[in-house]
């Protein structure tokens, strides 16, 4: 039977194809495809992640002087940055590039959010430094020139941002109290091994990589952001869809979520104004009227006219209108 | 080893394993069009592995037991097209050479579970150990042995009635 099957084997080597000159470059176009794909996906997390502690945040949060914020009053359009970093640990913020510029529309009027997603390639001129891709612009000149060039390409007043990466999001799923969450294929971790003695740190030489088995468990912080970093760059949205779940039945909780709320402020570097939106309740506040349901993610429209009347809409409130016109820039 | 020294080097001989995985030529294609590009975007990590070849191979395993749930099988399907036009009439041509007879193996050792035949092709054709092979398919050695005696007591109870009943007239 043995050599049955060696012969079996050796026979049909003539089934083997001369590999083709073109799938070498299939090879190459769908890499960088699929890149693409991945920072998409990482925008998406970036962007749940904020939205949704901003939210969940509402309810409960009373001002300093014990009264619970009134709805917003005015229904004028609300502009926010956000910027995704895909930074671990300490690394100085001057290292890093910005996975994920976000413009955040918010129109208090419909109970809707616009998440407007710069591409990566995407030529924003920054003030004083000249024009740089997008997801390069934070690198460059940290927050402040991003923010003014968005600013200045949409035509619209930015009312605050926030900068998200890895470390806010541990910090924000730690006073959570980790999660529980479901893996449906096994993943073994780049980023987290056991060393001998049981305890997590940076994958090296004699330590025994993570492995996220199949089947529901609960993660602490750094394995829940780490299993989401693997599912995320690998396009899964499944994943980033769970983790948001768990994270806001986490916040249902009374008694975990005041933690939550502060490691959110801490964690993340928040960039607002003075008045209304000047702390993180405020900005809650102000995403009070949004409805979870109702926020919608749009590429940025790169063609010729600049921004495809997005602008225009941007800066009147009309981007429910506009959207239904253009369903092409849905995400 | 750069990315572009591996394809150069290897492409031809994850090939050979593919098609002794897939058992066609066009799926062959696809598994190592799909593992390489997986391959590209992690290749940091593989060339710093100790056999960067044997970890794509790995890779390639993984694909091909996700055959019938990856999303990518939608496009290999929708590709299926443009492949059959460059390459069918050589596939077709071997095949139809009086092996019929022959290949019966062939057709059994498709029938077979993934698994199994992922650890057939690794003993017979690739001629690993049972721990390399273990090693590439990421499970215990022990798992291992039993697929290959369940797969050739599968095989032997097809061979042995073929073998008389060709005997026979």
């Amino acid at each position: 039977m043995d050599q049955l099957l060696r012969d079996t084997f050796a026979r049909h080597e003539n089934l083997v194809p001369i590999a083709p000159p073109g799938l070498h470059a299939a090879i190459l176009t769908g890499a960088r495809r699929r890149r693409a794909r991945r920072r998409w996906a990482w925008t998406g997390l970036f962007t749940g992640v904020i939205v949704a502690v901003a939210l969940l945040a509402v309810p409960v949060a009373p001002r300093p002087d014990g009264t619970r914020p009134q709805a917003a009053a005015s229904s004028a359009p609300i502009h926010l940055l956000l910027v995704g970093i895909d930074r671990a640990g300490d690394e100085p913020p001057a290292q890093v590039r910005a996975d994920s510029l976000v413009l955040v529309h918010i129109d208090p009027g419909a109970r809707a959010a616009y998440a407007i997603v710069v591409p990566p390639d995407f030529p924003l001129d920054l003030p004083g430094l000249g024009p740089q891709r997008a997801d390069g612009a934070y690198l460059v000149g940290g927050y402040k020139p991003a923010a003014e060039a968005i600013s200045r390409l949409a035509g619209v007043r930015l009312d605050g941002g926030a900068v998200v990466d890895l470390a806010a999001m541990e910090s924000i799923t730690d006073a959570a109290g980790g999660l529980d969450l479901c893996v449906e294929r096994r993943v073994q971790s780049r980023h987290l091994a056991y060393d001998d003695n049981g305890n997590l740190g940076e994958p090296g030489p004699g330590r025994a990589p993570v492995v996220y088995e199949p089947g529901c468990h609960h993660f602490d912080s750094r394995e829940a952001v780490d299993y989401l970093r693997i599912s995320a760059g690998s396009g899964d949205q499944r994943a980033v869809r769970a983790y948001l779940a768990a994270l806001a039945a986490a916040a249902s909780d009374p008694a975990r979520l005041p933690a939550l709320l502060t490691a959110a402020g801490q964690g993340l570097e928040l960039h607002l104004g003075a008045g209304a939106l000047g702390s993180l309740t405020g900005l809650a506040h102000a995403l009070r009227a949004v409805d979870p349901q109702r926020v919608t993610a749009i590429r940025l429209p790169t063609g010729v006219p600049p921004g495809d009347g997005l602008y225009a809409a941007l800066q009147t409130g009309r981007v429910g209108e506009w959207l239904a016109a253009h369903p092409q820039y849905k995400v | 080893m750069t990315f572009e020294e591996f394809v150069e080097a290897r492409l031809q001989a994850l090939l050979r394993y593919a098609v002794m995985l897939a058992g066609d030529p066009h799926t062959a294609q696809d598994l190592v069009q799909e593992t390489m590009i997986r391959a590209q975007l992690k290749w940091r990590q593989i060339a710093a592995a100790d056999m960067p070849e044997r970890y794509v191979k790995r890779m390639l395993t993984n694909v091909y037991f996700d055959l019938h749930r990856g999303s990518w099988l939608r496009r290999v399907v929708l590709r299926g097209v443009d492949l059959e036009a460059t390459m069918e009439p050589r596939a077709v041509g071997d095949h139809a050479d009086g092996l019929a007879e022959r290949d019966q193996m062939w057709v059994w050792l498709g029938r077979l579970p993934r698994q199994q035949r992922a650890a057939l092709v690794l003993r017979y054709y690739e001629g690993l150990t049972d721990g390399e092979i273990a090693e590439v398919l990421g499970r215990p050695v022990g798992t291992v042995r039993s697929w290959i005696s369940r797969a050739l007591a599968t095989l032997r109870a097809q061979v042995g009635p073929a073998l008389t009943k060709g005997a026979a007239p």
